[in-house]
């Protein structure tokens, strides 16, 4: 007999469907820690660079993020206004 | 004048050799290439760069373990999930035994389709003639907490959680280029002589 109704960590997947999008903090900050191990020049610099990119990449998509908003629900609407 | 034919060539490799820029010659191990591929970050430590490939391994198993945190492990599927696949056996052997232990313990046959499958909830798995089914549970069962030995990831969850071993794979990539070839001390600005200030 197998339950299964009981969760399983890195078996079944995890409920965090209304918080999608929190998942890329960790996300980026493990490409951060793999990335500038062997991009960063000099070690004494690395927790402050890995910071560095961690924010770099999530102010990015942050950006995209907006840019892609106010494409789709302002711009493209005022460009192609649906008949009504 | 009629130069001679063999001439020519020689002609064009001198003029190639002045026209193409003189790169470092790069140190290439292919011992650490190999521990890299075995392994995410071995082959700094081959290079005696431990710190470096122990940061590396955090970073790539991070992102491994964190994606299948999220999407289970359904999230690593060579059979449904191909392309993904490619991209995420970049990470090497680990993804390679949890989709060898995914695809048998965890699917079984169905006898409709005829392919090997996640179960449904109302499924379980049983060993028939050494090959294992999938059989519809009964009410009762499923009132005792029986079913499938994992769920099939679904949605956007999915495939973030895919996205997240992808992400490892080419991480992977470029940490097993550094250690093929490391920047050598001419690449590293860190390294390089202040100028000197020319006397007034």
């Amino acid at each position: 007999m197998i339950p299964t109704l009981a969760y399983t960590p890195f078996i079944d997947a995890l409920a965090v469907h209304d918080e999608w999008y929190l998942l890329i903090i960790p996300i980026a900050f493990f490409i951060a820690i793999g990335y500038k191990s062997v991009r960063c020049y000099d070690m004494k610099n690395y927790l402050r660079e890995v910071f560095i990119f961690t924010m770099q990449i999530l102010i990015g998509l942050g950006i995209l993020a907006i840019l892609s908003t106010v494409l789709i629900t302002v711009l493209i609407p005022m460009l192609a206004p649906v008949p009504s | 004048m009629v130069l001679f034919p063999p001439v020519i060539p020689g002609i064009l490799v001198h003029t190639l050799c002045i026209s193409m820029p003189q790169t470092p010659t790069q140190n290439i191990d292919p011992v650490a290439a190999l521990a890299a591929a075995l392994f995410p970050g071995a082959g700094q430590m081959v290079r005696k760069r431990t710190l470096r490939g122990v940061l590396a391994c955090v970073g790539v198993l991070g992102l491994f373990f964190f994606g299948l945190l999220i999407g289970g492990i359904d999230a690593i599927d060579s059979k449904e999930d191909r392309i993904w696949f490619i991209a995420e056996a970049m990470v090497g052997p680990p993804t390679f035994i949890v989709d060898y232990v995914h695809q048998n313990n965890f699917k079984a046959y169905d006898t409709l389709t005829r392919t090997t499958r996640t179960g449904n909830p109302n499924e379980h798995r049983v060993q028939i003639n050494s090959r294992w089914q999938w059989e519809q549970l009964t009410a009762a069962q499923m009132d005792q907490g029986m079913g499938p030995p994992n769920t099939k990831g679904l949605g956007r969850l999915n495939e973030i959680a895919m996205l997240s071993i992808v992400l490892a794979g080419m991480l992977n990539l470029i940490i097993f280029l550094d250690a093929l070839m490391p920047p050598t001390e001419k690449q590293n600005p860190s390294t390089k002589q202040a100028p000197k200030e020319s006397p007034a």
